[in-house]
């Protein structure tokens, strides 16, 4: 079963934590927000076992965003905004974060991993910054790659969610 | 592989949490506010070539126009079509100036103070 995501409302609750938090700016500090709400950032490496697949986690025992410490800084900011999501949108049971995400029908995390993934994403790139820099700096959606740069996040997420700005 | 919070608790007791601080601010994201102040002087600098080729191609104009006045002047006075005594001539003279004032103040208003220009 295909179940829907409501990314409007997942994007509203993004801007009410950068709201609290007061951001107006780019690079959206996941880590002064996961810090706000009292959870530590650490850096660790992954067990060669899982060095590959897995970025990162949250720990409620000690209330830890746990990130692979050789991943781009990009990643990591991703990872912790991802975590941060689960916290947010109230889900329970959830997964470590996969470097690639799973798609199979029988997985069962993957409605709020994708949840979390969209949270992640209107946090670190909020329309109303997007449309901001955009216009201050004479940019179109096609100059991904400085927008990228400007927001600390990938280049393929930073095109698809041009792709989609209204 | 396992899943949840197996997989969680499987990777943390694997893992040595010594030498594993909480990240301060001169982590990741000092790193990336870095990226981003850099990526803007880019666009900063790239923004003045692009001035420098709107000013050179005006300028490059107004020359063009001012020589080429000059050019049609000094004929029309060797050719007689014009003279000394001619009353039009202080008219052509003011003209002349004015047109490379206005000019000057169209250069100057367009591309120094133009709205949807970035300063750095």
């Amino acid at each position: 079963m295909t179940e829907t995501i409501n990314h409007d409302e997942i994007a509203g609750k993004a801007l009410s934590v950068l709201d609290q938090f007061g951001i107006t700016e780019p690079v959206v500090d996941a880590v002064k927000i996961a810090n706000g709400f009292g959870i530590q950032v650490k850096e660790i490496s992954m067990p060669p076992k899982y060095a590959a697949d897995v970025a990162g986690f949250y720990n409620e025992k000690d209330k830890t965003i746990y990130v692979q410490t050789t991943d781009k800084p990009w990643r990591k900011l991703f990872t912790v905004a991802h975590e941060l999501g689960h916290l947010v949108l109230g889900h329970k049971n959830y997964e470590v974060l996969f470097r690639v995400q799973r798609k199979d029908e029988t997985y069962p995390y993957r409605q709020i991993e994708s949840e979390a993934n969209s949270f992640a994403a209107s946090l670190l790139m909020p329309d109303f910054m997007l449309k901001k820099y955009l216009k201050k700096y004479n940019l179109t959606k096609s100059d991904h790659l400085e927008m990228a740069k400007i927001f600390g996040v990938s280049d393929s997420g930073m095109e698809h969610t041009l792709l989609h700005l209204n | 592989m396992a899943e949840g919070s197996d997989l969680k608790q499987e990777i943390l007791s694997s893992v040595s949490q010594e030498g594993t601080p909480p990240v301060d601010e001169h982590s990741f994201v000092a790193a990336l506010e870095g990226g981003k102040d850099d990526e803007i002087a880019k666009l900063g600098r790239k923004d003045v070539l692009e001035m420098r080729k709107q000013w050179s191609f005006v300028l490059l104009l107004l020359i063009t126009v001012i020589v080429l006045y000059d050019l049609w002047f000094t004929t029309a006075l060797g050719a007689n079509w014009i003279q000394f005594t001619d009353n039009n001539l202080i008219v052509y003279f003011i003209l002349e100036n004015l047109a490379k004032i206005g000019g000057l103040a169209y250069i100057v208003v367009n591309f120094l103070f133009d709205r949807n220009r970035r300063y750095h």
